[in-house]
């Protein structure tokens, strides 16, 4: 058993030892580099000479240099303003949208990162002679932001990839009935059409009727009750959920069996049930 | 004809993803057609071609074993520095994945760090460590151990380092993703039944890392074959690559329709490896790899 214990933690020992490696392969001609911008000596190289910010000071003063690192500036922000724009719309439009050609064109988007750059360079160059353009910041500016869509896209789309749950609390809450029926119609399609799982809270037990498979029933003590709609959603359940006598009414509409919920409030009964003033159909 | 707009209207969806469309027809799709017309074009004399079709440089690009040797040592340098990069990159990965050190969050963004420093600069770098007055050959000298500083630049090895040095990043993210998406109860249950940690990692990681290991595997390979920084700084003129020759009978021999059916080659080369994977392996991976 030791010995088991021993051979494994030499393996996690090389492990971290080649990975140390690989940190310093990666960073050590980037930290050289750095190092040697101090370098006194005109020529780039170990040994140092001295320390000196000479270069630095040169390059302040190079016109030529500091309009080229404003160039880069600009195409940079330009590029990564448009292509955050227009790459997380089409992200979205991946994500939560169903279409014919999805698929080839979530392709086509990831291509830019995975042609390399010497094809994509070779194109461009011979569309312009073709095209007999000149060469314009609009062209490098339109070129930068093709080859960063993809990268924009793909993190976008992680970002904005689906939930398996959906939560939300009294959806349907203060609508009148119209939208009440536009909003649970809305909630069960979105289950069903991108097989999630939806959990609402809710003041009207029809919401449950009509949309949920499962209930949970929550008392003002710790007591719950959890099941399908059609076990949980019982008269003496939800009497003695609402503190209110109810009143399950089936009925046919439309070629259905339906059932409604109906609470019996005591002024109604206190009235003597009589029909309600005003209501010449029944008087 | 129903003209009402729905929720998730598929034209809503054409709509949104319209600009990056048509910047793909134009600056990709575009660019790739026009080459492939460009390679039946004929070549009169530098700089200058005519429209006439001809099959003359598909011709000569089949019968010159100039052109199909560059293209075997292309494929080997890239698969030799794809292999490299694979295994190098799987350690990192999975000791990432695998360590409770408290500040994981720093190896995986010093990871990232690199794709923020200009790729030709980071290529440049290494001439500090392997030149004549780089790090390595100062300090073998100043100790003694050599008296004339060793050639360590442009050779094959220093162009596959440098492409090593600029893919690993993207090795080691795409094998991080896959194992991040490995259940971990799945090998508590091996060890629990049995396995030692080896046998746990043989039986259960390893296999279950594959699909990330494999698409680091194409990336590295595809990008390392279409290099072409990496051999014009870091390598001898006998160390060009693929990529190398198309820029010199473009840009030397101002050979466009050659130069255009060099690239088709390359693009379609590539391309059959790229087909084979998505083939067995699907586009998720790399997708997934791709996006961190």
């Amino acid at each position: 058993m030791t010995a088991r214990k021993e051979e494994g933690r030499w393996a996690w020992r090389l492990t971290g030892f080649v990975t140390l490696c690989v940190y310093i392969f990666m960073f050590a001609p980037i930290l050289a580099t750095v190092i040697l911008s101090f370098n006194a000596s005109m020529f780039g190289g170990f040994p140092m000479t001295g320390f000196s910010l000479q270069w630095y000071a040169k390059l302040m003063n190079n016109d030529a240099v500091l309009s080229a690192f404003r160039t880069s500036l600009w195409i940079a922000l330009v590029t990564a303003a448009i292509t955050t724009a227009i790459g997380v719309v089409t992200a979205f439009a991946l994500v939560r949208f169903e279409f014919p050609g999805k698929q080839a064109l979530s392709t086509l988007v990831i291509l830019p990162a995975l042609v390399p750059e010497t094809i994509l360079g070779v194109g461009l160059l011979v569309l312009i002679k073709a095209a007999d353009q000149p060469r314009t910041m609009l062209l490098l500016v339109l070129g930068h932001i093709m080859l960063a869509v993809p990268y924009v896209v793909l993190i976008a789309q992680a970002l904005a990839g689906e939930t398996p749950i959906l939560l939300l609390d009294e959806p349907a809450a203060a609508l009148d009935l119209h939208h009440q029926d536009e909003v649970i119609a809305l909630i069960r399609s979105i289950a069903d059409s991108r097989r999630l799982a939806v959990l609402f809270t809710t003041h009207h037990p029809d919401h449950a009727f009509a949309i949920s498979d499962k209930v949970l029933l929550m008392h003002d003590d710790e007591r719950h009750l959890i099941g399908p709609t059609v076990e949980i959603m019982t008269e003496a359940h939800l009497a003695e959920l609402y503190k209110v006598p109810v009143r399950l009414l089936r009925f046919t509409a439309e070629g259905r069996e339906l059932t409604a919920f109906a609470p019996i409030f005591r002024s109604q009964v206190a009235r003597g049930g009589k029909p309600i003033p005003g209501d010449r159909h029944a008087e | 004809m129903n003209n009402r707009w729905t929720l998730y209207d598929p034209r809503l969806a054409w709509m949104l993803i319209a600009p990056v469309l048509l910047l793909l027809i134009f600056f990709l799709v575009l660019p790739i057609a026009v080459m492939a017309a460009y390679t039946f074009f004929t070549f009169v004399t530098a700089g200058v071609e005519t429209s006439t079709l001809t099959t003359a440089n598909w011709q000569e690009f089949f019968t010159d074993s100039y052109y199909s040797g560059f293209l075997l040592k292309t494929l080997r340098v890239g698969a030799i520095t794809a292999l490299l990069c694979g295994v190098l990159g799987y350690f990192p990965a999975y000791f990432i994945w695998a360590t409770t050190f408290k500040h994981k969050w720093l190896l995986l963004l010093l990871l990232i760090v690199p794709f923020w420093i200009s790729f030709t600069i980071r290529t440049f770098s290494w001439i500090n460590i392997l030149g004549e007055q780089g790090v390595i050959n100062v300090a073998l000298l100043k100790l003694g151990i050599i008296s004339e500083p060793l050639p360590m630049l442009y050779n094959e090895g220093a162009v596959i380092l440098g492409l090593l040095h600029f893919l690993l990043p993207y090795m080691i993210l795409n094998v991080y993703v896959s194992l991040e998406g490995i259940d971990r109860t799945l090998i508590s249950a091996a060890r629990s039944m049995g396995c030692t940690s080896a046998q746990a990692f043989r039986e259960v990681t390893l296999p279950l890392s594959l699909p990330g290991l494999a698409a680091g595997l194409l990336l590295c390979f595809v990008l390392a074959a279409g290099s072409y920084v990496t051999p014009q700084l870091l390598g001898s003129g006998r160390d060009a690559l693929f990529g190398n020759l198309i820029y010199d009978t473009i840009m030397g021999e101002l050979n466009w329709p050659m130069g255009a059916t060099l690239s088709i080659v390359l693009f379609v080369v590539l391309g059959f490896f790229a087909a084979i994977y998505t083939r067995y392996m699907g586009m998720s991976q790399i997708v997934k790899g791709l996006g961190g």
